[in-house]
């Protein structure tokens, strides 16, 4: 049984980094010349004092990268203008996967031909020093968004650019990201990257990082993604990370959105209370809806309106935004500024409304918590020498299972679905430690449906299609 | 021989560990936390016996022969051979191949049901395997009653298919065991009944081949396959449980005189990979039965001769007029030293691994590694300096500089055999 706790700290990091700087991409950075650059940077570029001065209203993040310097310059600049809080700094996807030459050869082209060879920024191939510039004047945090299993020498050059927030974790980059990836050596380079983010962190100025809860974006349910939030706050602050974002994707319920924030906010800090991490600073973020968008695009802004609605009502830190061509492509610097103007407009409008409760509310946030308690002391129990490893040995048993993930080594024994209000449903638990309180309650909910005689695929396919039915 | 001692006695409480391979056998004392605090490598005695060298050897450690808990692995008689005969190489075929490395023995052959047996040599074991587990099962059935298998030799013969073709495929090999599916509900392979029943078989080869038999009961009694026993030691060091710390991804090459086993951490295969490891492990084994310095030695320098790239490798190894080596050992006239012979199943088998060239390897990019630890007896006398400069040869220009550990002191052998792993801890 292994507890999270700070004896699981990684050791003999120093030898370890100086094996992933010993990588060519990352030459000239020096951990003692970055501590000196972090320390000048303007304050407001930390999340934590950003985060210290927020409204009434969530903060926007859009997402976005382009491969060329020239291109993300202007995205960043069109951003920042447009009112963006966070900037974001979406990474292609061979840097992604650690193919780093291969992203360099394409940037090479994209910069020849004029033409967008990636589809995102390759950051180690642009390197710390060029990237420093893409950021010179900004007072505004810079989030690094990527899907990284292996990110440590990724890591190392965002913050070696002055990029001081980073997304991801061993389990939420890799289970929605990857078909192969170790999941256990995806872990351990998640220690990694929390404990370099740790070595870097000052009590005024640490480097923030920040889970993915939606996952799969793909019916899964919110005990499921609350279970691996927490776990990923665990792990990070065992490493020492004390400024840590928990996040969830909108479900496509009201109800369960609202229900979701709250567990997640309550247990988030429970837990890291409990196992002695209370220095840790916890921040909520949303995600506006993550699965199948409209294409049509007065269908897309209402589903990002509500969506910031919603963001609103659930008083979130950050609200991470789509735009109106979520469903056709990457989206233009112009309208990710739109999107970014058009939410924080509909977040002012509708500020004010205190969380909502109701019966309705108050029964899925009990039934939603039983399951992540239930979940997690299922995990605690499990044998290892450390928190690590009872949550690898988690998702070999199928304590933890991520509905619609690729990765081979997920269970996909767990079967949701959607009842008649358009909540997330077990409608099979598969090995997950659910009660049987708890798991009947879920087939009782989902009996509220009423073509509950169709097809079970049938019934799939259109919940995976929620937003994007005529 | 050689012998390594932090103290002249054992090591009262420390833990006993024994390989009997088939040149050397070694002894490591090892205390609480698993370091090393003597050491001792002896050639086999063929002519006293291996009950009776053990024994010896134990008794030279101060080790009494009748305790208890001694743990014991072997290779010896260069594992077991297995074929491999599926409904497809794509599927069944892989998920047989990788139960079969991650058991220790070697598969020779992977074929489907269709083909012939060719020139496929003499296997301990013959699996035979295919489809998941439906009743509805016509055209696998028929192709089952079309199977030849008089053409394969094999000691035995293992179904592991579809379980409703069990009873048919029994009545026509009757002498045939039947195992569990490891396909049975999906194609990922989970279930390791392959596994058990070929590790079982390795073990029960060991006894009889070897004399394993003779050892008495308390050594014999949890004797283990060496390359499963490798495998676990590397394991441990992949997950930062080991005084040898990988810090990322890494390969072990175990050099030897019939085989060279590669154990590797998978997010190493490339994506575009024809062939992948099993779903669910993170470190994968393969081995090369045909790069080896001493059985194998022949293989190994046909394959050396005529690579495009022997003169680059000759040039980092030979000092002194490398055309005139160059000639004679593609003539065949030349009789490289042991050290070179190493260096050269080092580089066949990373250049293999490399372009995914073997029956079921994957392809690798070994510009991901960040450590290579040469392990085996054949790799002693190599040098990290050299080792260093070969991988260089096959990784890109661009890439960092990967580390080279030779394990000199068997660590890996050590943690392997030593770990009791994740589950019981």
């Amino acid at each position: 049984m292994a507890r999270p706790s700070v004896t699981s700290r990684l050791q003999g990091i120093e030898r370890l980094r100086r094996q992933v700087l010993a990588h060519p991409r990352a030459q000239g950075i020096s951990p003692d010349e970055v501590r000196d650059f972090l320390s000048r940077l303007p304050p407001r570029r930390f999340p934590r004092t950003a985060y210290a001065e927020r409204g009434p209203i969530p903060y926007t993040q859009p997402r976005g990268g382009f491969p060329t310097f020239e291109a993300q310059r202007n995205l960043t600049q069109a951003l920042s203008q447009s009112g963006a809080d966070f900037i974001p700094l979406t990474i292609d996807s061979y840097t992604r996967h650690n193919q780093y030459e291969t992203a360099t050869q394409l940037l090479r082209r994209s910069e020849e031909e004029g033409r967008d060879y990636l589809n995102g920024y390759p950051l180690v191939s642009h390197g710390h020093e060029l990237t420093r510039e893409l950021y010179s004047g900004l007072d505004k945090p810079v989030s690094l968004r990527h899907g990284t299993p292996d990110a440590r020498l990724l890591a190392e050059v965002a913050i070696a650019s002055g990029i001081v927030e980073i997304e991801g974790g061993g389990i939420c980059y890799c289970l929605p990201y990857s078909e192969g990836f170790p999941i256990d050596r995806a872990l351990l380079y998640w220690q990694y990257v929390d404990r370099v983010c740790a070595e870097h962190s000052t009590a005024a100025a640490p480097i923030h990082r920040e889970s993915f809860g939606p996952l799969s974006a793909t019916l899964v349910p919110p005990a499921i993604a609350i279970a691996i939030e927490i776990i990923e706050a665990l792990l990070a602050a065992e490493q020492g990370v004390v400024s840590f974002a928990v996040s969830f994707g909108q479900t496509g319920s009201f109800v369960q959105d609202i229900a979701t924030a709250q567990v997640l906010r309550r247990l988030s800090r429970r837990y890291l209370d409990e196992c002695g991490f209370d220095n840790v600073r916890l921040y909520l973020v949303y995600h506006q809806w993550m699965g199948a968008f409209p294409q049509q695009r007065p269908k897309a802004a209402a589903l990002i309106s509500g969506a910031a609605i919603i963001a609103g009502l659930v008083d979130a830190d950050k609200v991470v935004v789509k735009t109106v061509d979520e469903a056709l492509g990457v989206p233009r610097p112009e309208v990710n500024a739109e999107a970014v103007d058009t939410v924080q407009y509909v977040m002012r409008i509708f500020r004010g409304a205190d969380t909502i409760t109701s019966p309705v509310v108050q029964r899925e946030a009990e039934l939603i918590g039983a399951e992540v308690d239930s979940i997690l002391a299922a995990i605690f129990e499990l044998s290892g020498g450390a928190f690590w490893e009872s949550v690898f040995r988690a998702f070999q048993l199928g304590y933890l299972d991520v509905p619609f993930a690729p990765h081979a080594d997920n269970a996909n024994k767990l079967i949701s679905m959607r009842d008649g209000n358009g909540s997330i449903r077990i409608l099979n638990p598969g090995n997950v430690p659910l009660s049987d309180r708890s798991a009947a309650m879920e087939r009782s909910l989902l009996e509220s449906r009423v073509d509950r005689a169709d097809k079970t695929y049938r019934q799939l396919l259109a919940d995976i299609n929620l937003m994007v039915q005529p | 021989m050689k012998s390594a001692s932090r103290h002249p006695t054992a090591h009262p409480s420390g833990r006993v560990a024994v390989d009997i391979g088939s040149t050397v056998v070694k002894l490591a004392i090892v205390d609480d936390e698993d370091q090393i605090v003597n050491q001792e490598f002896r050639p086999r005695d063929f002519d006293i016996g291996i009950a009776r060298q053990v024994e010896a050897l134990l008794s030279e450690c101060h080790v009494p022969i009748d305790r208890e808990g001694i743990l014991v692995c072997s290779s010896a008689n260069g594992g077991l051979r297995v074929g491999i005969v599926s409904l497809s190489k794509e599927f069944s075929g892989t998920v047989l191949r990788n139960q079969v490395l991650l058991a220790g023995a070697n598969p020779m052959f992977v074929r489907d049901f269709e083909e012939e047996a060719g020139m496929t040599g003499y296997v301990d074991m013959l699996l035979v395997a295919g489809g998941i587990d439906c009743s509805d099962a016509g055209p696998m059935h028929h192709r089952l009653q079309r199977m030849r298998l008089e053409d394969y030799r094999y000691g035995s013969l293992v179904y592991a298919g579809n379980r409703h073709l069990a009873a048919a495929f029994l009545e026509r090999f009757p002498g045939a065991t039947v195992i569990g599916n490891p396909i049975a509900d999906g194609l990922t392979g989970r279930v390791l009944s392959v596994f058990e029943t070929v590790r079982r078989a390795y073990l029960d080869d060991l006894v009889y081949k070897e004399g394993v038999s003779e050892l008495r009961s308390n050594i014999s009694r949890g004797i283990r396959p060496t390359p499963e026993v490798v495998s676990r030691g590397f394991q441990r060091a992949v997950m930062n449980r080991s005084s040898l710390m990988t810090g990322g991804a890494a390969v072990l090459l175990d050099i030897g005189g019939a085989t060279t086993d590669i154990h590797y951490t998978v997010e190493i295969v490339r994506d575009d990979s024809p062939c992948r490891p099993s779903p669910s492990v993170s470190v994968a084994r393969y081995v090369f039965t045909d790069l080896g310095i001493v059985a194998s030695r022949e293989s190994l320098l046909l394959q050396l001769r005529s690579h495009p790239r022997l003169h680059e490798f000759l040039e980092l190894i030979v000092h002194d007029d490398v055309r005139e080596i160059y000639r004679l050992l593609r003539e065949g006239e030349y009789e490289p030293p042991p050290d070179l012979l190493s260096y050269g199943c080092l580089f066949l088998a990373l250049d293999r691994f490399a372009k995914g060239n073997g029956p079921g390897l994957p392809t690798a990019d070994l510009d991901k590694v960040s450590l290579f630890v040469l392990s085996g007896g054949a790799a002693q006398t190599l040098s990290e300096e050299m080792a260093s400069r070969m991988i260089k040869l096959l990784v890109s220009r661009t890439a960092g500089d990967p580390a080279v550990t030779i394990d000199r002191r068997y660590q890996v052998w050590v943690d392997g055999i030593t770990w009791t792993g994740l589950d019981e801890e």
